[in-house]
């Protein structure tokens, strides 16, 4: 009998399992308790979870050395070697805190950033679309960021004290030479890309990367569309036209053809025009987006785009005093094709060419002016992701560029100019802790019409004070060829140049952003000429000079109310130049020392309506008054805008529909943009003036798109 | 005598029992994977479904060729962030259930129950955030109904989720009782006719299809 029981109680024993306990606990950083971590034994079914206070017991039937994992979202993963054999003590696990999008230590100086993917972006694609003030434009969305002055007659981005050409734009990592659709004087001009074609946009006040160059100022870096997610196909009429779109995907590849008619002929019997137009703009577009997926991770993006636009007016060349007839044809050709993949596990690749032509007539009280301008680029860049934490990016571009003018008046003239400008450039990023990033790089560039080489330094870093907050530094020295319209003449220009200094603070926490951005600019070399149009070489030079400083701060808060969404940019500007005809250095016609803008948005869920209200206002800007003593001390008054979009989503015959409805200037302030002078004095002496007005006051766009 | 009677029924009755539990006894796979799933479906709050994430997490870490461990892992995941209040906590949640899905679907990327889990993450995405990412994430998830009907026409989820969500969209985005109820219903008939040989595979969605139907009466 006894060995029977002896017998029963090995067997009992045996299926019991030999069955160990390990104990312990999880805390953060800071030793407050990590409950619903995960606690295993590495490749065994054997693990637990803590619990409220952070504690957790294991059991396994495992022995011997072992390795205990503990997880949690959020965490760094900690692994630990145990030995279960001798172990008997309770463990301590201490988790880090994981470096995530959200409080990973981001360069920010400088940069706005628009993308649905990416969460330290500012702005998401939709913001970009669907800000009132912009109508649909991309420039005039971030017109809404501080560090951009309201040029109204312009459209185009005018960033902290720069012209409007300082500005450049990059799709998919080339540089795009004609952005903005060809426009007339005063009448303000737009981006020629919808802000549906992309996926990521980046804009930059200064400071930016090594990887950009022949810009002073700005930049605009958009990055297309991956695969379209579906097969779509819409149309839309609009009260200025109609646009049609068509998509198609397949397992790995897509296509996506878009067309558009405009004509403002019907916007300009509604709403009274301050410009004698003799033809009323027509545009004519058309898109092709074709993506292939290439292996695992390659993605090859092409991207074709045609556009024709023509107008005319009759000028009211107020300082001549004539009434011009003017007349203006434009057609512009634009492709880029782009390729990105991973190499290795630690080599990626990105590679585009691209080619535009832009051809231009313009009929200026009968003579003829052609403007050609052509342009082709390579480029090639490597990152060499050397650990998580340090990574290396180098590559180089090549720009060729063909320009030519031709002015037909009493005898013809003809211009001709190419220009190739190979660059090369290199840069780090280091994570050099959790708090401290620094990335520093250097730009080779060469123009063979200026024949200047030069090395451009760029350094930028941040700082995190805190999880939400932290501090970015950027410094660099930029420069850009002066513009064709000025080296046709005089080809032996050099570049203009730029230093940038900028200290932004930006405070962060979940929907919230706070920033706030102080900078310096110093700008030499600035194009000076004796008259504008002058044929003669000598009378331009690189004499000028200017520097612009300021603030700018930023508000966005997207969760405080509910439904509703706005942010509020303000800029102070504090800038004068020398440049062009200017006789000393003064604060140039284009800026506005306080600018404001304020963006809300709203869903009104009832009433199925998505409705947006921007209000934005610039100081007054100087112009310069003949009959003053003293160079552009003249002030307008201030610049007010109140504009409103409304969406209604609706289904018709079950199809999705959405009607549109944009209104500028809903308020009609009668804006003014600065004065022309007659070039002689009346008869008292003085010299009489008109004031440049927006082309028009109120205006609406009414749209209404099915999707088939 | 006795002593040898006694040695020989309790080997019968060992040699019983052995056979018994042999029987009785799953593979652990089995085993593990039926008692996290149980737990994950009588989960009642957030903690519950923390924990059978976890267990699935495990489960998937030392199975690294089965898909489903990390399915249902991630699925877990999904349902506990719609719990989520603090939309900074959701993102990092729906970030890993994404990566856990990802994993899935390198495994097996041509599983049509994948997408439909892909389709069911994406409007708790939307949630952090309906005004900027709606556009975006509406279009994605319908995406990947489709995707996931045309590898699988007869996978009941798919349409429960599209009835699901096309009722939760006003009628002006395309939504709506009219246009969910005769989904659901034909959710409801696959439901009724799906079967799957394996007791591991996933079968929410029918219960709620029910009561989102009874609703509609």
């Amino acid at each position: 009998m006894r060995h029977l029981s002896t017998i029963l109680l090995i067997l009992l024993t045996a299926s019991a399992g030999a069955q160990q306990h390990l104990a312990g606990n999880i805390m953060d950083r800071k030793g407050r308790p990590v409950s619903f971590a995960n606690v295993y034994l590495e490749g065994s079914y054997d693990g637990c979870t803590s619990d409220t206070t952070g504690a957790f017991k294991l059991t396994t039937t495992l022995t011997g050395r072992q390795v205990l994992v503990a997880s949690f979202i959020g965490f760094e993963k900690q692994m630990l070697e145990v030995d279960l054999d001798t172990l008997r003590w309770p463990v301590v696990i201490i988790l880090e805190e994981a470096v995530s999008e959200l409080n990973e230590v981001v360069i920010t100086a400088g940069i706005f950033s628009a993308s649905d993917e990416k969460k330290s972006a500012t702005l998401s694609s939709y913001d970009i679309a669907s800000t009132a003030s912009a109508v649909g434009d991309i420039y005039g969305a971030y017109a809404t960021m501080p560090g951009s002055q309201k040029v109204g007659e312009e459209g185009m981005l005018f960033v902290r004290g720069g012209e409007s050409y300082e500005t450049k734009t990059y799709m998919d990592g080339m540089v795009v030479q004609s952005p903005f659709f060809s426009s007339m004087p005063d009448v303000p001009t737009r981006g020629r890309f919808s802000p549906l074609l992309f996926s990521e946009t980046l804009f930059s006040t200064g400071g930016y990367s090594a990887e950009y160059g022949h810009a002073l100022s700005s930049i605009v870096d958009l990055t297309t569309n991956g695969l379209e997610t579906e097969d779509k196909a819409s149309v839309a009429v609009m009260s200025v036209g109609l646009n049609a779109s068509w998509a198609k995907r397949w397992e790995k590849s897509s296509l996506a053809v878009t067309g558009l008619y405009a004509n403002s002929t019907l916007t300009h019997k509604l709403f009274k025009q301050h410009v004698d137009w003799t033809k009323a703009p027509v545009l004519g577009d058309g898109m092709l987006m074709f993506r292939q997926q290439i292996g695992e991770n390659g993605l090859l993006k092409s991207f074709g785009s045609f556009n024709s636009i023509s107008m005319g007016m009759n000028y009211d060349n107020f300082e001549a005093g004539t009434m011009d007839n003017m007349k203006m044809d434009n057609l512009n050709f634009y492709t880029n094709t782009s390729y990105t993949d991973q190499l290795s596990e630690k080599w990626l690749i990105r590679t585009g060419v691209a080619y535009s032509r832009d051809s231009e007539k313009i009929n200026y009280a009968g003579i003829p002016v052609t403007t050609v301008n052509t342009g082709a680029s390579v480029k090639l860049t490597f990152t060499h992701l050397t650990t998580e934490k340090f990574k290396t990016r180098f590559g180089g571009d090549f720009n060729r560029g063909w320009y030519s003018q031709t002015i037909t008046s009493d005898s013809t003239i003809s211009m001709e100019m190419i220009d190739n400008l190979p660059s090369l450039f290199a840069e780090t990023e280091w994570k050099i802790s959790k708090k401290l990033a620094l990335r520093t790089g250097i730009r080779a560039e060469y123009s063979s019409l200026l024949q200047e080489p030069a090395l451009l330094p760029r350094i930028s870093a941040a700082y995190k004070t805190g999880t939400y907050s932290q501090f970015s530094f950027a410094w660099g020295k930029y420069r850009q060829k002066p513009e064709n319209e000025y080296l046709q003449f005089a080809p032996d220009l050099s570049p203009e140049k730029a230093d940038h200094y900028i200290l932004n603070f930006q405070y962060r926490k979940h929907r919230r952003t706070f920033r706030v951005e102080g900078y310096l600019k110093y700008y030499d070399e600035l194009v000076k000429f004796a008259s504008l149009y002058s044929l003669v070489a000598a009378d331009y030079n690189n004499d000028g000079y200017g520097r612009a400083q300021g603030i700018d701060f930023f508000w966005r808060d997207s969760e405080s109310l509910r439904g509703s969404d706005y942010w509020i940019s303000y800029s102070f500007l504090n800038t004068s130049r020398d440049y062009q005809d200017y006789p000393e250095s003064v604060i140039p016609s284009f800026a506005s020392a306080h600018n404001l803008s304020v963006v809300y948005k709203r869903f009104f869920e009832r009433l199925k309506i998505l409705g947006g209200i921007t209000y934005s206002f610039a100081s007054g800007r100087p112009y310069n008054d003949p009959n003053s003593p003293v160079f552009m001390d003249g002030r307008t008054r201030a610049y007010n805008d109140i504009s409103l979009n409304l969406t209604y989503l609706t289904t018709l015959f079950s199809k999705d529909c959405i009607i549109h409805l944009n209104i500028t200037n809903l308020l009609g302030f009668d804006n003014v943009f600065g004065y022309s002078y007659a070039g002689t004095p009346d008869e008292s002496g003085t010299y009489p003036s008109q004031a440049i007005v927006p082309t028009t006051g109120t205006m609406a766009v009414l749209m209404f798109m099915i999707s088939l | 005598m006795k002593t040898k009677l006694m040695i020989l029924s309790i080997t019968l009755i060992s040699l019983v029992v052995w056979n018994m539990q042999a029987k009785g006894q799953q593979d652990p796979y089995t085993s593990a994977m039926k008692s996290a799933i149980e737990l994950m479906e009588q989960a009642l709050e957030p903690g519950e479904l923390a924990e059978s994430a976890n267990r699935f997490e495990r489960i998937a870490t030392a199975e690294k060729s089965k898909w489903m461990p990390y399915y249902y892992a991630s699925y877990s995941l999904v349902s506990m962030s719609y719990d989520e209040g603090d939309g900074a906590q959701r993102d990092l949640i729906l970030d890993r259930a994404q990566e856990l899905l990802d994993q899935a679907l390198e495994l097996e990327p041509k599983e049509s129950e994948l997408h439909v889990l892909q389709a069911f993450l994406y409007p708790s995405r939307i949630l952090v955030d309906p005004m900027g990412r709606g556009m975006t994430y509406i279009e994605k998830m319908f995406a990947s109904l489709e995707k996931a009907k045309s590898l699988n026409p007869e996978n009941p989820r798919s349409y429960f989720l599209e009835g699901v969500n096309k009722l939760n969209l006003p009628p002006s985005f395309g939504g709506g009782a009219d246009v969910a109820k005769p989904i659901l219903e034909e959710a409801l008939v696959k439901f009724e006719a799906f079967t799957n040989e394996d007791p591991l595979w996933p079968s929410w969605g029918e219960k709620d299809t029910r009561t989102e139907l009874e609703k509609l009466q």
